[in-house]
C-alpha cells in the first residue's frame, strides 16, 4: 500500500530517451569488463594520477542529476560498473582536475536493492576522494539519515542542499552556518540555474584535503539516530514548507479514491480519441508527400532495381512507419505533461491498490509506466524493487504494456478496419488490454513462484503541481520523436531492406510469368506476382500453416517474423508490399487484399486476430537481450517467449472466433 | 543531541531541550580533562584527541546524565570565556567576516565580557546593535544570566 510520505521514484518514462539514445537497438550486451560500455561504444572518462575523483550521491528526486549535467556539461561519458551492467555515469568538471561519477539514486545505504548495492560498494571502495551528497532542503529530516551512514565511512563530504528557493517559497527556512557546524561537514546551496553557487562548490571541492569533518560520527541506533536529527534541524533553525495550498485542494479530488479514479480513465481516454482525430489530418499530409516523393524517385531513377529499392522497399517500407510519426509525438506530449505536472505521481497512487490486488507494488507500477514507451527502461527499472521474486515477475511481466512500437502497427489496423466512430475506444481498449495482461500475468507468476510476498512499505513522492514551461514539454517530445526517427533510420531499415531483398529474389522470369498467364506489360500483375514467387512468399509459406486457424496469410506471417526485430516493421513490411502493387493507394490496397481465391484476407476476425496477437506476443528481440542482461541467463527470456507467443496465438483465435460470431 | 567539534580535543556537545545549570561540570571519566555546561549544551574536553574512540561511549553517558538529572556543576567564569569566544568565532564569525571586520575576546569575568572592534567594525555605526542585539543576547541564551559586554579599545 502506497503512504503518501517520503520520496520515492517519481515515474521517468524519459529514461527511454537516455537510453535508446545509445543502444544499438539490438540490445546487444557489449559490457567487459571496465571500460567497455554496452551503450553505442563510450569509453569512460579517462582517470589519471593527478585527477580527483568525487562521487555524487543522494535520493533520486533531489536534483543530484541536474547538479550532475551543471557541473560536468556536455563532458560526459557512460560505462559500466565491472562484472555489473549499471550504467556509471562519469563526468569531468571543465576547467579543474575534477571527475565527478553520478552514483544512482538512493534514499539510504542500507543496499536493499541492487542499485543500493552499487552505491554502497562505490562509496566503500576508496577510489573517491570526497563525497556530494545532495540532498532536498524541503524534506532535510529524511536525508539525514542517509548523511548518518556516510559519516561512518569518514570520507570528506560537501552536503549540496538543493530546492533552497522551494523552501523559501512555501515559508521554510534553514541557517546553512549552523547546519554546518551541526553536522561537522561543509554545507552548500545548490540551487538549479545559480551559477556563483556551482562555482563555490567547485571552489570547495578543489581543495578536498581541508574539508571539515565530522569530530564524532553520527548515531545509528534508530533513537539515537532521531534525536541527533532534531537535535540537527533545531540548531540549524530548519522550519519545514508548509504544504503548498494549491496542491492540496487539487488532490483533494484527483486523489480521491472513486474520483481520481473515473477523472484518471477519462483522462486516458480523452488522450486515445485524440491521437486520432488530431493526428489524421497531418498523417494524411505525410503519406501523400511519400507518395509523391516515390512517384518522384521512379520518375528521375532509371535503373529498374535501384528506383524499387528506394521507391517501395524505403519510401515505401520504412516512409510507411514514419506517418506514424504524429500520434508517437502525440503520445509523448502527453505522458510529458503528466509527468511535468506532477500528475504522473497521483495516476501511480490511484493504481496502487490496483496493483496490490496482482501482489505488485507501486514500484511495480513505475516499471510498468516506463515500459509505455520502451519495455527495456521498465525491465531495467525493476533494478529498484528489493524482492528478486519482484523483480522477476515484473521484468517478464512488462513487455505485455502497450510498448509505443505498437502504436503504429495497432494505428494501422484499427485506421484501416474500424469505423472512425469507435476507433479511440478501440485503441483505448488495447492499452487497458496490455495493462490487465500485464497485472494478470504478474498475479499468476507471483503465485507460482510462490514463498511469502513480504511487501515492503512504498513511499511515493508527490512533486507540487506546477505548470511546466511549453519549452520543457516540447524538449521531451522531440527527443522523443527523434529517437523514434533515429530507431527508424536504424534497425528498421535495416530491416526493410533484408525485407526488400527477400520480397525480390529471385526475380521472376518472364518466361515464368508467361506461362502463368501474368500480362507483362501490367506493373501490377508482374509485382504482384513477384512478390507472390519471392523467397520471403516461401518462408512465409512455409510457417504460414501454424497461423493458418488465425486467418494469417504469408505475408502477415513473414510481417510477423519480420516485427521480431521492431514491431513496427509490420507495418514496413506490408507497407512494401502494398505500395509496390499500388502505389497510388497503398492503404486501399491493403484493406483489399485477398487470398488466392478470391475471399478478403483483413477480415474482422482477423484484424481483431492480430491486434490481439500483437498485444500479447514477445517480438522484440532487443527485449529478450535485457531480460537476458537483466535476469542472468537465457531460461528466463526463453520462457517469457514461449508464454507470451502461446498466449498471443491461444488469444488471437479467442478473439477471432469471437468477432467472426458477433460481427 | 549532536556533537559540534571545537578542537582535537574539544567537543561541544547540543542538546536539545535541556535547561542545565551553566558551570564547571564535575565529570570523573577517564580521559576527561574537563567539562562545563551551558543552558543547552554540554563541552568536554578529553586529554588526549581521543574521541573518535570514546565519542558514541561519552554521548551515551552524557545523554544518560542529563535524562537522569544527576550532574554537579559548580559556577565557573572560564565557562563565560569559552562561551563568548565560542560565538564570538564559530557562531558570528562569518557574519563579521563577511562585512570586513573583526570581533575578538579581550576578557571576560563572572557576568561580563570585554571585546575589541577591529576593521570594519571599529567605525561601524550599528556596533552597539551588534555588541548588544546579537552578542549579549547570545550570552544570555546560553549562560541563562545577563553578562555585560562591554567595548575596549
Amino acid at each position: 500500500m502506497a503512504k503518501l510520505q517520503s520520496d520515492a521514484a517519481t515515474p521517468t518514462i524519459f529514461w527511454w530517451c537516455e537510453m535508446s539514445s545509445c543502444c544499438n537497438n539490438k540490445g546487444e550486451d557489449r559490457s567487459l569488463p571496465q571500460g567497455d560500455c554496452c551503450h553505442g561504444g563510450y569509453a569512460p572518462v579517462a582517470v589519471t594520477e593527478k585527477d580527483v575523483q568525487i562521487g555524487l550521491i543522494g535520493n533520486p528526486n533531489a536534483g543530484k542529476s541536474t547538479l550532475f549535467n551543471a557541473l560536468t556539461g556536455m563532458h560526459v561519458k557512460v560505462a559500466n560498473y565491472p562484472g555489473v551492467t549499471v550504467s556509471r555515469y562519469n563526468g569531468k568538471v571543465p576547467g579543474t582536475n575534477l571527475v565527478v561519477e553520478d552514483l544512482p539514486g538512493t534514499y539510504s545505504l542500507d543496499a536493499i536493492s541492487p542499485d543500493e548495492a552499487i552505491v554502497v560498494d562505490s562509496v566503500e571502495s576508496d577510489r573517491f576522494s570526497a563525497i556530494v551528497a545532495v540532498l532536498d532542503v524541503t524534506t532535510l529530516r529524511r536525508s539525514l539519515g542517509m548523511i548518518a551512514q556516510l559519516q561512518q565511512l569518514d570520507i570528506p563530504t560537501v552536503v549540496a542542499l538543493s530546492f533552497s528557493d522551494e523552501l523559501a517559497r512555501l515559508g521554510g527556512s534553514v541557517d546553512i552556518p549552523a547546519l554546518e557546524r551541526a553536522l561537522g561537514c561543509a554545507v552548500l546551496p545548490v540551487t538549479q540555474g545559480n551559477k556563483s553557487e556551482l562555482d563555490n562548490l567547485k571552489i570547495k571541492l578543489g581543495d578536498v584535503a581541508s574539508l571539515p569533518r565530522p569530530v564524532i560520527p553520527a548515531p545509528l541506533d534508530p533513537r539515537e539516530l532521531t534525536e541527533w536529527t532534531d537535535s540537527v534541524l533545531h540548531a540549524a533553525g530548519w522550519v519545514a514548507p508548509s504544504s503548498d495550498s494549491r496542491t492540496s485542494r487539487v488532490d483533494a479530488v484527483l486523489l480521491h479514491p472513486v474520483w481520481g479514479t473515473v477523472i484518471f480513465f477519462a483522462i486516458m481516454y480523452g488522450f486515445f480519441e485524440m491521437i486520432f482525430t488530431v493526428a489524421e489530418p497531418i498523417k494524411s499530409l505525410i503519406e501523400d508527400s511519400f507518395g509523391a516523393l516515390g512517384d518522384l524517385v521512379r520518375d528521375v531513377v532509371s535503373i529498374d532495381w535501384l528506383s524499387g529499392l528506394l521507391a517501395d522497399g524505403i519510401i515505401g517500407g520504412v516512409g510507411g512507419v514514419l506517418t506514424f510519426l504524429p500520434q508517437i509525438a502525440l503520445l509523448f506530449l502527453m505522458i510529458s505533461i503528466m509527468e511535468k505536472t506532477g500528475y504522473m505521481a497521483r495516476a501511480a497512487f490511484l493504481m496502487d491498490r490496483v496493483m496490490g490486488k496482482a501482489g505488485l507494488e507501486g514500484r511495480a507500477f513505475v516499471a510498468m509506466l516506463s515500459s509505455l514507451a520502451c519495455a527495456i527502461p521498465g525491465i531495467m527499472s525493476t533494478r529498484s524493487l528489493p524482492s528478486a521474486r519482484d523483480r522477476l515477475a515484473t521484468m517478464m511481466t512488462v513487455p505485455l504494456m502497450t510498448c509505443s512500437a505498437r502504436l503504429p502497427v495497432y494505428t494501422l489496423l484499427i485506421a484501416m478496419f474500424v469505423p472512425s466512430r469507435w476507433q479511440g475506444t478501440v485503441m483505448f481498449l488495447m492499452y487497458l488490454l496490455g495493462a490487465v495482461a500485464t497485472m494478470a500475468c504478474a498475479w499468476v507468476f507471483k503465485h507460482w513462484l510462490a514463498g511469502k510476498a513480504e511487501t515492503l512499505p512504498f513511499y511515493m513522492h508527490m512533486p507540487h503541481y506546477h505548470l511546466p514551461t511549453v519549452k520543457e514539454v516540447l524538449s521531451d517530445t522531440w527527443m522523443a520523436c527523434w529517437n523514434f526517427i533515429k530507431r527508424v533510420g536504424g534497425i528498421i531499415l535495416i530491416l526493410t531492406l533484408i525485407l526488400w531483398v527477400l520480397l525480390n529474389l529471385p526475380v521472376a522470369h518472364e518466361s515464368a510469368m508467361l506461362a502463368a498467364g501474368v500480362d507483362i506489360t501490367n506493373d501490377v500483375e508482374v509485382t504482384a506476382y513477384q512478390l507472390d514467387h519471392s523467397l520471403a512468399a516461401d518462408v512465409g509459406r512455409f510457417i504460414q500453416p501454424i497461423f493458418a486457424p488465425l486467418g494469417f496469410d504469408w505475408r502477415i506471417t513473414v510481417g510477423l517474423l519480420a516485427a521480431m526485430g521492431a514491431r513496427e516493421v509490420f507495418v514496413a513490411t506490408l507497407g512494401q508490399m502494398a505500395y509496390a502493387v499500388n502505389p497510388e493507394e497503398p492503404l486501399a490496397e491493403l484493406a483489399n487484399m485477398t487470398w488466392p481465391d478470391g475471399h478478403m484476407l483483413f477480415t474482422a476476425g482477423v484484424v481483431a486476430a492480430l491486434l490481439v496477437y500483437f498485444a500479447f506476443a514477445m517480438q522484440c528481440t532487443a527485449t529478450i537481450a535485457t531480460l537476458h542482461r537483466e535476469s542472468g541467463s537465457w531460461k528466463w527470456p526463453a520462457f517469457a517467449f514461449v508464454y507470451m507467443t502461446a498466449l498471443a496465438w491461444i488469444f488471437a483465435f479467442v478473439a477471432k472466433t469471437v468477432v467472426d460470431l458477433v460481427v | 543531541m549532536h556533537a559540534e567539534a571545537i578542537d582535537p580535543r574539544t567537543v561541544r556537545w547540543v542538546l536539545n531541550d535541556a535547561h542545565l545549570t551553566p558551570g564547571k561540570l564535575h565529570l570523573d571519566w577517564e580521559h576527561v580533562e574537563a567539562a562545563w555546561c551551558e543552558v543547552s549544551a554540554i563541552w568536554v574536553r578529553l586529554d588526549e584527541p581521543l574521541w573518535p574512540q570514546l565519542g558514541r561511549d561519552i554521548a551515551r553517558r552524557l545523554s544518560e546524565l542529563v535524562r537522569t538529572g544527576v550532574l554537579f556543576t559548580s559556577p565557573d567564569p572560564q565557562v563565560v570565556h569559552l562561551v563568548a569566544e565560542h560565538i564570538l568565532g564559530a557562531e558570528l564569525g562569518d557574519y563579521f567576516r563577511s562585512h570586513g571586520g573583526q570581533v575578538e575576546l579581550r576578557g571576560s569575568g563572572p557576568d561580563w565580557v570585554e571585546v575589541s572592534l577591529s576593521g570594519a567594525c571599529h567605525s561601524c555605526p550599528a556596533a552597539v546593535l551588534t555588541l548588544q542585539g546579537r552578542i549579549a543576547v547570545a550570552l544570555r541564551n546560553r549562560l541563562g544570566e545577563p553578562v555585560e559586554v562591554r567595548k575596549v579599545a
